[in-house]
């Protein structure tokens, strides 16, 4: 069930989120994917949608809290964007979940699901679940260290 | 004398530094411009400071690969996602909408000293946490603030006597985008060829309408045909093809064209024995070695991880690359040779995904019993397959009737299923698809299939009109 997104002091401002889900490299839309979309820290854990995607592999687009715009226009701040966590399901394919995937204010951020379909006969679980992981993900902290 | 550079039509990175056994995704490039540029600034940056630092990550890219700094030294890849060595990059993480729109605005320009044709090696780093000879991305935040073109801030970091290429041409990608955008009332050959791919890609994109005549003249359906597109791929949806839905049709019609290539040569591959050959490794050649190149490159078309392969039969470096990449991606014990189990994990990962195509674009090829009965009620791929399975039988014999694939085993179907054993499998009219009511109809359809293939200079049987 789809609920309406709380607002914290800290987030304040709204960005968007866009999912497509395609698979073979975008050759083909994937029609029929559920998409889970969640608030990844405490502050947004309140936010839940449930989506499906449309024919050409699109689930609509959703506003999602953010904190306000100045903090990610100056070094040193508290983090200038939300993180949420996104998980992609269709029968027959692995499933893929995204971490930690950031929003910032007034800005749109458009996630691509590549769905990688199951093999029909396993004689063991292989692999594990089809994941990327965005929990160490830093823009700018620890940036260049180019010598 | 130097080649002048050119933008590729892909990238290969290697997910870690450089001498660690990290996997290696290839992607477009702007593709991979957009992850950079997403995972080394934030979007909420002045649009001058976002240009400055695109340019600043197209030109380290680029010189990477024009001065061939990872091949040279026979490393299978492009350029790294360690930021110790080259620029971040974070597989499959999200873009910002405003910075990919920069992107495919600019992937075709690079920075250069003046008098030199390479891509200047561009480098940057925070400015803040991290100080460098190079470009600041904190700093140019601030030259932006006070007004500074991306061109200037560029300028102030890498000294004066630079330029900024642009219209750099795109390698394999045909031709060039048109230097006047196509838009309603356009007619030329350029038109054509937009009419020509939509059509194409608008096969595994329905929502996509059809442009009736290809005739080279924008009309309001190849604008209609244009928006929709635009639409689904996240463009402006002006129904203009500039450069940036110039490239994106190219890109996307590059990767269905070269599925369905694959799928044609796995026609005749078809008729080779799926079972496992024997142990085959480097330095070994012959029909098994190329079918096993046929499952790779299949696979690579939805696993960026595991590159496609030449389908020469010869087991050599880039067969070998591809297999352990394959045994890393499936977490197969990485040694380069196709014993047993990976064998029959190639070849079930490979059914898995003609399995997930629909049958039109599969040329003939059939499916293995999906290990369910199927019946009344039930729904799912394997529902949608039998359905399209049935519907090419009974284009051919009229007795069956023909049904929708939706995936939905509802009563047409299971009427479509009894006519079909009535007149295939008499002993067997269930109206229930088992193993037996399956492989039968995969033999029916295989038969008509190339029964009904016309080759070349073959009378096809009708009148052209």
């Amino acid at each position: 069930m789809n609920t309406t997104p709380p607002i914290s002091r800290r987030l304040s401002e709204l960005g968007t989120l866009a999912v497509r889900v395609v698979t073979a490299g975008g050759a083909f839309p994937v029609e029929g994917a559920d998409v889970r979309i969640g608030g990844a820290t405490a502050e947004n854990a309140a936010v839940h949608y449930l989506l499906t995607t449309d024919r050409s592999g699109l689930a609509e687009r959703i506003p999602l809290p953010t904190p306000e715009a100045s903090l990610s226009q100056t070094p040193g701040n508290a983090p200038g964007f939300a993180t949420y966590v996104i998980e992609i399901f269709k029968a027959g394919y692995y499933p893929l979940i995204f971490r930690d995937v950031p929003l910032f204010p007034g800005v749109t951020s458009l996630q691509l699901g590549e769905l990688i379909p199951l093999p029909p006969y396993l004689p063991e679980e292989y692999p594990p679940t089809e994941e990327t992981d965005f929990t160490e993900y830093e823009p700018l902290e620890g940036g260049m260290r180019r010598a | 004398m130097p080649e002048l550079p050119t933008i590729p039509e892909t990238i290969t990175v290697h997910l870690g530094p450089p001498d660690t056994a990290a996997a290696n995704v290839t992607l477009s490039f702007p593709d991979y411009i957009k992850n950079v540029a997403s995972s080394e600034v934030y979007p909420t940056w002045p649009e001058s400071a976002i240009r400055a630092n695109i340019y600043a990550q197209i030109s380290f890219a680029l010189n990477r690969i024009y001065t061939e700094f990872y091949r040279s030294r026979g490393y299978p890849f492009d350029i790294t996602s360690s930021t110790a060595y080259d620029q971040a990059f974070v597989n499959g993480r999200d873009i910002f909408e405003n910075v990919g729109n920069i992107v495919d605005d600019i992937f075709d320009s690079y920075v250069r000293r003046q008098g030199f044709v390479e891509p200047l090696f561009t480098s940057y780093c925070d400015g803040i946490r991290v100080q460098c000879d190079g470009l600041s991305q904190w700093g140019t935040v601030s030259l932006a603030g006070d007004g500074l073109v991306p061109y200037e801030i560029l300028q102030y970091y890498y000294g004066r006597d630079i330029d900024i290429v642009s219209d750099v041409p795109v390698d394999d990608v045909g031709e060039s985008a048109p230097i006047v955008p196509l838009r309603i009332g356009a007619a030329n050959n350029d038109v054509a060829l937009v009419q020509t791919r939509l059509n194409r890609i608008s096969a595994n994109y329905p929502a996509i309408p059809k442009i009736p005549n290809i005739n080279g003249i924008y009309s309001e359906d190849t604008a209609a045909a244009v928006r929709a597109f635009q639409r689904i791929f996240g463009l402006n949806e002006d129904g203009i093809v500039g450069k940036n839905t110039w490239y994106r049709i190219a890109f996307i019609y590059n990767g269905v064209k070269r599925l369905s290539e694959l799928n044609s040569e796995g026609l005749t591959l078809s008729e080779l024995p799926s079972e496992y050959p024997e142990a085959l490794m480097s330095g070994m050649s012959g029909p098994a070695v190329r079918v096993l190149q046929y499952y790779l490159s299949y696979i690579a078309q939805y696993v960026s991880s595991v590159p496609s392969v030449a389908l020469d039969g010869v087991f050599g470096p880039a067969t070998r690359e591809a297999v352990l990449a394959f045994q890393r991606t499936y977490g197969l014990p990485a040694d380069g040779v196709v014993g047993e189990i990976t064998w029959n994990l190639l070849y079930n990962t490979y059914l898995g995904m003609i399995a997930a195509t629909p049958i039109v674009y599969t040329e003939g090829r059939t499916l293995p019993f999906p290990g369910r009965n199927l019946t009344v009620g039930d729904t799912g791929d394997d529902v949608r397959a039998l359905q399209e399975y049935l519907a090419y039988v009974s284009r051919y014999v009229s007795a069956v009737p023909t049904v929708t694939a939706d995936g939905i085993f509802g009563p047409a179907t299971e009427v479509a299923v009894r006519e079909f054993q009535r007149i295939f499998v008499p002993s067997f009219t269930t109206g229930i698809v088992g193993a037996a009511t399956w492989n039968d109809l995969m033999n029916v359809y295989s038969d008509l299939y190339v029964g009904n293939q016309v080759r070349e200079g073959q009378y096809p049987g009708y009148t052209i009109a």
